[in-house]
């Protein structure tokens, strides 16, 4: 069903529209390189447009870097990849002072560290100590970096892509649920099908190798962003997603195994993100507002790792996006 | 007019359609809610030999459609929801936008992209007339209308039955007979194996009370299996059985508790520590070495042989104490008095006689004392006989003490067996039987019906704690105990069928298949496999499919237990180490440290983690 374009209609249509082929564009060259992991792309993108950073998890070889290395030459942004272990230290991450002799004279100069690149990789994060991970995610939070008593701000849009390996989890150091907290969403990579896994040999074992070309400038992805900001939200739509977040909350929810084997719910931020997510998937969708399936859709990426299960729940093997399948499921529409 | 107010003209349009036919639906149901009652309160006049006013009928039909039609029609209906049918019917057939719904939020927003969407959904609407958002169909009461209309005709056609037909109602039914009740005989496994243990114990140890107490046991056990028995008999014959093995169980306690009274007597003499010692243990063997070596020692030593006859001199008077209790002030000559008085007249009552004869026991022992002290005050020779007396009292009651043990063990079996019974997990479609079927792999966990099953078994037995708790055959607290769930208030016991599904959702086994298919390789010092079967898919925190949330049923921690003991995890290790265990964990329940309606489940734990009969062999 075509829509007649009426006055009001027709800038706002015409914003929509052209955002809805860059992201189409950024995707396709994307997908150039990465074979499927069409959710995962479509999150990260999501991530990137509402200006929150993700944690993939996922086993070793699913294409992970990939995807992020490709991402960024799609986008001519500045990429750095850091590989956390344990003898990572904050200043190998965020830069440190450094003498240097100039002129007869030495002073201190302040070497940037790998986390001054627009999109950064955080390789196996759980494997540095928690001083480490908790310097870059003080950075994502604050967008700038202090050394020194100096403040540097990071370059926008700064986006960090971190990865963890849900198995050997021997020498690790978890994450904690206020750093978990930060992370727009967490997507879990998953093993590709039989048909990707054919079309992943065909392009990494022949001889030309896919080459990706920016297609999205940086101003016009902060240009995304703010268009992002300025989509409405209608009331009920919104009241779901705040009786979603507080579903999570075993004090307040209804649903019978939250109470059971949750031990906290999702914060405020997950709301954030669940309405956040949700207008980016309206605008590439070509709409001008959300939609309650918007907001179902965005809920497990958004809250999953901002429920926390009690020990019955870790115990009982149960996953979180479980709990919130049976949250969505049992959460009215409208009040 | 602004495009908000076209948009809110058009669902106040839906609104009155939608209305309109609510007021129909309403009409109908009223209809048959009126003809409904009138055919019942027909039914009633013409039971009474009246005639049915069909006037009367006609105008109940009509008042009660009419009210039906008001009241469906009052019904409020906001223009959100107006919005959502509206959206229903733009959204047929592909993913669900909201836009309507939106747009009406919008209404007093003036940012560009709120507008935009406004005037977006009021282009749909246009398209959208009222009579797609909201079709006119068939009223839902129809079928009930015509159904109420044949029910008032069937019943005012049938002809009036005459007062002096009608049956009366005071006259008693004839008594059905009780349904017989068919037990598994896998179900009875745990306490079949403790009367065979009892059986052979009373063998060893020439105990006819307890052998004719097993035997009695392995007929009511046989006759379960048979399905010879009705739930009412079986629970009835199991309850006197419990009494009676309560009773023999009772009277050698008595015989172990004289012992360790006289022990601690002897345990302040040092010729006589080591027997003092031996008495307050529980080894019959030691006992009887330790009377022999007295008996050698009272032979070589005049010294020892007064200290020996005062030691127990003042052993007969703790047995004494035991016996008569503390109060009598008589003296042994008044006790005497007294016991024979009592039994005087517990004979002529006819009642009593187990507690006479534990008294009398009681007494023999401390005669036997009394009379052993007075021999080795005479002489050596006379002294060491009478210490290795076989028939002695010291040896007797040594021998009732280690009675003891085997017959609490039987009694503790029947009475959790007869709580088996009573709670009904032994019926076909309770949880345990469900589970057991699932776990031999009989029988394939099924999803659908599994709670209602589930909630009609509540019910039955929540009906038995009202009934039973304060019955005669319920000697325990049954108050509150009857409608316990021993299976299903652990933490995710939902019902055991649908836990059991829900382990098995991830493609992995369930539990008793895997039991079924690796039986007794497991082993209890060394991590087992997975209870309830591997999953299919790779362990990876990314593939957390095992657990259908949905049900918020995984698999119960008594489900846990049953599918390991199922694969036989014990090994000798274990049973050392069970056989370490459950004494204490009896001791601790007959002590009340355990509250009287979780002893159930206490015991039954125990049953199901018992070691089987493969890994007791060496």
């Amino acid at each position: 069903m075509t829509v007649e374009p009426a006055p009001a209609l027709a800038e706002a249509a015409a914003a929509v529209g052209r955002f809805r082929e860059d992201l189409d564009r950024l995707t396709r060259e994307i997908g150039h390189r990465v074979v499927g992991q069409a959710e995962i792309i479509e999150g990260v993108v999501a991530a990137l447009l509402a200006g929150g950073h993700v944690l993939l998890e996922g086993v070793p070889g699913l294409g992970k870097t990939l995807l992020v290395k490709t991402l960024a030459e799609a986008l001519d942004l500045s990429f750095a990849r850091v590989q956390f272990t344990p003898d990572l230290m904050p200043a190998d991450v965020v830069g440190t002072n450094m003498i240097v002799e100039s002129g007869g004279e030495r002073r201190f100069e302040f070497q940037r560290g790998p986390i001054f690149a627009n999109l950064v990789l955080a390789d196996e994060i759980n494997r540095a100590t928690p001083k480490t991970q908790s310097a870059l995610l003080e950075a994502m939070q604050e967008q700038s970096v202090t050394v020194s008593k100096q403040t540097y701000p990071l370059a926008p849009p700064f986006f960090v892509l971190a990865t963890q390996n849900p198995i050997e989890m021997e020498g690790t150091y978890p994450l904690p649920e206020a750093q978990l907290d930060r992370f727009f969403f967490k997507l879990r990579v998953e093993l590709p099908g039989n048909d990707e896994l054919h079309a992943i040999l065909d392009r990494t074992t022949g001889a030309v190798d896919p080459v990706v070309r920016p297609v999205l400038g940086r101003a016009r992805l902060l240009e995304l962003r703010d268009l992002v900001r300025q989509v409405p939200v209608a009331r009920p739509i919104q009241d779901y997603a705040v009786r979603l977040v507080e579903a999570t909350h075993p004090a307040r929810s209804a649903v019978p195994s939250v109470r059971k084997l949750v031990r906290y719910g999702s914060s405020p931020r997950g709301a954030q993100a669940v309405i956040l997510a949700a207008k980016i998937r309206a605008l590439s969708d070509g709409r001008f507002a959300p939609s309650f399936e918007d907001v179902r859709r965005s809920a497990a990426p958004a809250l999953r790792h901002r429920v926390l299960l009690n020990f019955e729940g870790e115990a009982e093997g149960v996953s979180t996006d479980a709990v919130l399948a049976e949250i969505l499921g049992a959460l009215p529409e409208v009040k | 007019m602004t495009e908000t107010d076209e948009l809110l003209r058009a669902l106040r349009g839906i609104r009155r359609r939608a209305r309109g036919l609510a007021a129909l639906e309403g009409f109908v149901a009223g209809a048959a809610a009126g003809l409904a009652a009138f055919a019942l309160g027909a039914a009633a006049w013409r039971a009474r030999g009246a005639a049915v006013p069909w006037r009367l009928a006609t105008l109940a039909g009509v008042g009660a459609a009419v009210l039906g039609a008001a009241v469906a029609a009052a019904r409020p209906l906001t223009l959100s929801r107006c919005a959502r049918l509206l959206d229903a019917a733009l959204d047929r057939g592909g993913p669900p936008a909201d836009r309507v719904l939106s747009a009406l939020s919008f209404a007093a927003t003036e940012a560009p992209l709120a507008r935009a969407a406004v005037a977006d959904a009021l282009a749909r609407a246009r398209r959208c007339a009222p009579a797609l958002v909201a079709p006119a169909r068939r009223p839902r009461g129809l079928t009930a209308l015509a159904g109420a209309a044949l029910a008032l005709v069937v019943v005012g056609g049938w002809p009036a039955r005459a007062p002096g037909a009608r049956r009366d109602a005071t006259r008693p039914l004839a008594d059905a007979p009780e349904a017989r009740l068919r037990v598994a005989a896998e179900a009875l496994a745990a306490e079949r194996a403790e009367v065979v243990a009892a059986a052979e114990a009373a063998e060893q140890t020439g105990d006819v009370d307890l052998r004719a107490l097993a035997r009695e046991a392995r007929t009511t056990l046989d006759a379960l299996a048979e399905g010879a028995l009705g739930r009412g008999q079986a629970l009835d014959r199991l309850t006197s059985l419990a009494a009676r093995a309560k009773e023999a169980a009772d009277e050698t306690a008595g015989a172990q508790a004289a012992l360790r009274a006289a022990g601690k007597a002897l345990d302040g003499t040092a010729a006589t520590r080591a027997l003092g010692h031996a008495l307050g243990g529980d080894d019959a063997d030691a006992r009887e070495r330790a009377l022999d070596a007295l008996a050698s020692r009272a032979e070589a030593s005049d010294g020892a042989r007064d200290a020996i006859a005062n030691a127990l001199g003042a052993a007969a008077s703790s047995v004494g104490g035991e016996a008569g209790g503390d109060e009598s002030p008589a003296g042994p000559e008044g006790r005497r008095r007294l016991n024979r008085e009592r039994e005087a007249s517990q004979g002529a009552t006819g009642d009593g006689g187990h507690a006479s004869s534990s008294e009398r026991r009681l007494e023999k022992l401390r005669r036997d004392l009394d009379d052993a002290a007075a021999r080795c005050r005479g002489g050596a020779a006379e002294c060491a006989k009478r210490l290795r007396d076989e028939s002695g009292g010291l040896r007797d009651a040594s021998r009732q003490a280690a009675r003891t043990a085997e017959r609490r063990r039987l009694e503790n079996a029947v009475r959790q067996l007869r709580e088996r019974l009573r709670r009904g997990d032994l019926d076909e479609g309770s949880t345990e039987r469900r589970f057991s079927r699932v776990a031999r792999g009989e029988a394939r966990p099924s999803r659908g019906g599994a709670k209602g099953e589930r909630g009609g078994a509540k019910g039955e037995r929540g009906g038995e704690a009202s009934s039973e708790g304060e019955g005669a055959i319920s000697d325990e607290a049954g108050g509150g105990e009857g409608g316990e769930e021993v299976f299903t208030d652990e933490p995710g016991g939902e019902s055991a069928a649908e836990a059991s599904e829900g382990s098995s959702t991830g493609g992995g086994a369930s539990a008793g298949e895997e039991g079924a298919a690796v039986a007794g390789n497991g082993v209890g010092h060394e991590a087992g496999g997975e209870p309830l079967g591997a999953g299919a898919t790779p362990p990876t925190r990314g593939h957390e499919r095992e657990v259908r949330v949905r049900s918020s049923a995984g698999p119960t921690r008594s489900e846990v237990i049953e599918a390991s003991a199922r694969r036989g995890f014990a090994a000798r290790d274990y049973v050392r180490v069970f056989d370490d265990y459950q004494p204490v964990v009896e001791e601790a329940l007959s002590s009340g440290a355990v509250p009287e309606g979780r002893r159930y489940v206490v015991r039954r734990y125990f049953q199901l983690i018992r070691p089987r009969a493969a890994s007791r062999a060496p």
